[in-house]
């Protein structure tokens, strides 16, 4: 009886994870199943005339974001990882900076610095420096490129560092001990050896930037993500915004795949063994402080200046923001990211436990559906909501008029629900990662303990294991929280009328050229991310130094 | 060649305890040097000083007639031209056996890679990624990738600790055979006095 009563339980919470897992796809299952590939009259016309800039203009972004994102993330991460020298500590942390600026902020900020009243270009003429404007201008595919690589380029950092200081230092030292050159082991090891975590920091800029509405439409650039937006805003009709989403779907499906192909029966990490963590290497003579100089300069570039930029505009624009809708719209941003980054823990926290306890070896499929909105477009999955609540809206609009005769036909799909639903289907994978590692660490070994003992499984879950897993409970939560605070595509398509984020807000006053009061809104998003990125650095600095001790020859 | 250690000291950075004091060792040419000792006790770190990994050691090495280290000389690890077997052979997963054996040459020799397969009997694994192979068969490469660069001398740490103790009888005779056919100066850090009594010429106490 016990036992029947036990394996009902275990099937409830089953059958709740994969509501849970289908409510997540269903966005693109609703894409998949509206995209016509037949040739209709609009699709026609953005084919003869916009296609080809479009596609040049995506592929030039993303090559050459990637490109130097890449050179910028590993440079930092193994100068970071490999070497001792003054001010390394602070840089350590200090690269994850860039991540609180979101791209479309850098972009105002940066256009406004290097503008015709700029600071740059006040100066040079102050002190009759000669110049050509045009070479400063950053408002087109270059700047972009620069705008991209400068706030993403820690996702490249993050992983390359973290994975060169936990599983690099026994072949590092193997090729210093075979007496091969600086230069060589660079080529030859590191490069290799940081692969993967590098096309997978690669892979998220390549999504970032395919997902990104803010840089293209204040630069004007015509990229994939920015047709989707006016084909949808512009001409009302799908057909052209639902086929561009599928080839971008697609786009990184091959990616993804080709990775996967190229790489073959290759590692990059043998399993099981313990981390020998790598011993830094002192750095001696000039080259010291040319390093620290060195990364001094990009922390300028990457953070101080505009964040500095964003503070002068914010106390010279203060008096022209209106206070009560900002305490608004901070109660809005935080509000809604608080409560959506909550519903994707506790999701994912279900699912995890599906998996583990189920699905072990055949969870795989789980892991994909749950990563699969971070993988699409905000702007594409805005879209795939909407057409699943303007259809929930028409299945339950009997109900609307049984509480209220007059009912209006539209109610979920024009509330604040659907934003909430989209960041839940787009911001899964942010917390998911860390959730699953989290638990992958400590196995199901003290649970089958607490069994023993005679507790249930929910019993040490929340006694047991959570207290154990909290630093990648409190990890995850943070970088689902930093990501939804920033958003801007999801929240432009889906808010409710007249409803404002710091997000939101900061992209209308830049649209409407006062770059000054943006930097208000703007200057908040990113303190708040700073804060949330500082908690994350002192978990990891933590756990770092305890693995430290526990691996101490 | 022969390896001679005097008036070594040695002190972890973070650490008031000094792990070596005034310690002094001689080891001839072509011999093996077990080196035992409870954990903590430095057997790693005396290797990892010998092989230059570690640059806060005080004290005169010389490996043959090579001064490696002295209170004005400190030759890096790059040219001290020792072989190192790491405990956990940190063998490169992105590389095929082979590639990890020619790693550890100057210049790739395919004639020297081959006599390095069979020496440590690799023979049709060389294609293979170190995932894919056993405990055993790993702890072999990294003992070829260690011979292949012709070393002075050569350190193993721990290089049973990863494998079975069925696998470590019959591996504890092929390490012997190969080491002796190479007349290579050892020294070997173990816990297992089993693997000392069987392998060494010489036992040290730390």
């Amino acid at each position: 009886m016990t036992f029947g009563q036990k394996r009902r339980k275990v099937g409830a919470v089953i059958a709740l994870a994969f509501l849970c897992l289908i409510l997540i796809s269903l966005p693109v299952l609703a894409i998949l199943f509206k995209i016509e590939l037949a040739a209709t009259p609009e699709w026609l016309h953005f084919k003869e005339f916009l296609l080809k800039d479009t596609v040049y203009n995506t592929v030039y972004l993303i090559v050459f974001s990637l490109l130097f994102s890449a050179v910028l993330g590993v440079l930092a991460a193994v100068s970071v990882a490999l070497f001792d020298f003054p001010l390394k500590r602070f840089f350590k942390w200090f690269f994850y900076m860039p991540l609180a600026i979101p791209p479309y902020i850098a972009a105002y900020v940066f256009a406004g610095m290097t503008g015709y009243t700029g600071v740059i270009q006040r100066t040079l003429r102050t002190y009759e420096i000669p110049f050509k404007p045009e070479h400063l201008d950053l408002m087109n595919l270059r700047g972009a490129v620069l705008i991209y690589a400068i706030t993403l380029f820690p996702y490249v950092y993050g992983p390359v560092r973290a994975f060169l200081e936990y599983h690099a230092g026994g072949m590092i030292e193997v090729s210093r001990v075979h007496g091969h050159s600086p230069v060589k082991i660079f080529l030859k090891v590191i490069l290799p050896l940081v692969r993967l975590p590098m096309v997978g920091g690669l892979t998220l800029i390549m999504m970032e930037i395919l997902g990104d509405y803010g840089v293209v439409r204040y630069f004007n650039i015509r990229t994939v993500s920015s047709a989707i937006f006016s084909s949808w805003f512009g001409s009302g009709t799908t057909a052209v915004a639902l086929r561009l989403s599928f080839y971008m779907m697609l786009l990184i499906v091959v990616f993804q795949g080709f990775e996967s192909f190229n790489r073959s029966r290759r590692r990059y990490h043998m399993s099981g063994q313990q981390p020998r963590l790598l011993e830094p290497i002192p750095l001696k003579g000039m080259l010291r402080y040319g390093v620290t100089l060195g990364l001094l300069i990009v922390s300028l570039v990457v953070f101080l200046i505009p964040v500095g930029q964003m503070a002068v505009w914010s106390v010279k624009s203060y008096s022209l923001v209106r206070l009560d809708q900002l305490f608004q719209i901070i109660y809005n941003t935080l509000f809604y990211s608080i409560l959506a980054s909550l519903i994707i823990l506790a999701i994912n926290l279900l699912i995890v436990q599906v998996r583990r306890w189920q699905f072990d070896q055949r969870g795989k499929l789980m892991d994909q559906v749950v990563q699969m909105g971070y993988a699409i477009p905000g702007a594409i999955i805005a879209i795939g909501a909407m057409v699943i609540f303007v259809g929930l809206d028409k299945w339950l609009y009997p109900v609307y008029v049984l509480f209220n005769p007059e009912s209006k036909r539209l109610i979920l799909s024009t509330s604040t629900v659907l934003l909430v639903y989209a960041f839940v289907v787009r911001y899964m994978a942010a917390g998911y990662n860390s959730v699953h590692s989290g638990f992958s660490k400590i196995g199901i070994k003290y649970s089958e303990a607490a069994s023993t003992l005679g507790k249930g499984r929910f019993y040490s879950l929340v006694k047991v294991e959570l207290p154990m897993v909290k630093t990648s409970l409190i990890s995850g939560f943070l970088l689902t929280f930093i990501d939804i605070l920033k958003e801007l595509p999801l929240t432009l398509l889906l808010r409710p009328y007249n409803f404002n984020t710091l997000a939101s807000r900061a992209y209308e006053y830049a649209n409407d050229e006062r770059i000054m009061e943006a930097s208000v809104p703007a200057l908040m998003i990113v303190s708040l991310s700073v804060a949330a990125l500082l908690i994350f650095a002192g978990i990891h600095q933590k756990k770092y130094k305890r693995t430290q001790e526990e691996v101490k020859p | 060649m022969n390896l001679s250690i005097e008036q070594l000291n040695f002190q972890y950075k973070n650490s008031r305890e000094r792990i070596f004091e005034k310690f002094a060792l001689s080891v001839q040419e072509g011999q093996i040097l077990a080196i035992l000792g409870k954990s903590g006790s430095g057997k790693s770190t005396l290797l990892r000083i010998i092989a230059g990994l570690e640059e806060n050691a005080e004290g005169i090495i010389r490996i043959g007639d090579k001064l490696v280290q002295s209170r004005n000389i400190f030759v890096p690890v790059e040219k001290r031209k020792v072989g190192f077997v790491f405990q956990d052979y940190a063998l490169f997963p992105f590389m095929t056996v082979s590639q990890n054996i020619a790693f550890g040459m100057k210049v790739k020799d395919k004639r020297k890679l081959e006599s390095l397969f069979s020496l440590v009997q690799l023979e049709g694994l060389e294609k293979r990624y170190p995932h894919e192979l056993s405990g055993g068969q790993q702890q072999r490469t990294a003992l070829a990738r260690a011979l292949a660069g012709e070393p002075d001398l050569l350190l193993m740490d721990e290089p049973f600790s990863n494998l079975d103790s069925t696998l470590v009888m019959d591996l504890r005779e092929d390490l012997k055979t190969i080491i002796k056919s190479q007349r290579m100066t050892t020294l070997l850090v173990t816990h297992d006095p089993e693997d000392a009594s069987a392998l060494a010429d010489r036992t040290l106490m730390l």
